[in-house]
């Protein structure tokens, strides 16, 4: 089984630059960790859409990070899988893990990668977003969010022995497909 | 395949942006499967997507989620499936 989980904050473009390496990466397949999550609080009447998800008390996003967990464990026992997840997120209650230690423990990654970007290049793309809207828009607030998810990222490395890497995405989404394609299949 | 997993062939498979007559014709036949085992597929997901056009994977895939029928969509506190893995946790729906 072969998990690498890619987190970054929202607007630094984690998915697009997953999604270009997935394309470079023919043996993986790619998940968003917050599509299993919505599929399932559809399932059970919880949310509507990802905005909504955001809304849900903590015990359910706790609930439903368990149920993803155990579908990300399901289909790496059948192949190589990136996850596009996020290790902290943000919720209209405040900060939380975006992965507790069971969900760790499930998943059981052997790479983690941190997308980066500096907070004004963030804010400047999320200021071009048109689809997404954020909730935070200050780079006080962005930077804040970034450390958050470096101090997780060190703790969930620690705590399930994967490796973390670092993914500077400040140039063109290719090259920064081209490391994380190289660091998920080194 | 199940709702997820349709993600990988989204990005795979389509060059952004494109049109919702383009996404039906490169994906439309790929069968999702919602968790209690009801069958539909992306052309049927899309078919009120019309002139729309996609300029990312997550705009087609979330237009793709919201026009799944309703056999997606469960009602909250009530579950048919049999068990539920959420109600290890004791969490009330």
């Amino acid at each position: 089984m072969e998990v690498t989980l890619v987190s970054g904050v929202p607007g630094v473009g984690t998915s697009s630059v997953a999604a270009e390496a997935a394309r470079m990466l023919d043996e993986y397949r790619l998940f968003n960790f917050g599509d299993v999550m919505l599929e399932q609080a559809r399932a059970h009447g919880l949310a509507e859409s990802r905005d909504q998800l955001s809304e849900l008390s903590v015990r359910e996003q706790e609930t439903l990070q368990g149920y993803a967990a155990g579908y990300v464990r399901d289909e790496a026992s059948d192949g190589p899988v990136v996850v596009n997840t996020r290790f902290v997120v943000r919720t209209s209650q405040g900060y939380l893990p975006g992965l507790p230690d069971p969900v760790l423990r499930e998943m059981a990654p052997s790479k983690l990668v941190l997308v980066d970007a500096e907070p004004e290049t963030v804010v400047e793309r999320r200021g071009k977003e048109t689809y997404r809207d954020y909730p935070e828009t200050m780079e006080t607030e962005v930077r804040f969010h970034q450390r958050l998810e470096r101090s997780a990222a060190f703790v969930y490395s620690s705590r399930s022995s994967a490796t973390l890497h670092h993914v500077a995405n400040e140039g063109t989404v290719d090259e920064a497909a081209e490391k994380l394609a190289s660091v998920v299949e080194a | 395949m199940r709702l997820p997993e349709t993600r990988d062939i989204i990005v795979r498979r389509m060059e952004f942006p494109v049109s919702c007559e383009e996404a039906k014709e490169e994906i439309g036949d790929v069968v999702i499967e919602s968790p209690s085992g009801y069958e539909e597929t992306v052309s049927d997901a899309l078919e009120r997507c019309g002139g729309n056009s996609f300029e990312s994977a997550d705009e087609l895939y979330d237009m793709m989620v919201s026009g799944l029928s309703e056999e997606f969509v469960g009602r909250k506190g009530y579950d048919d499936r049999g068990p539920n893995p959420m109600d290890d946790k004791e969490v009330s729906f």
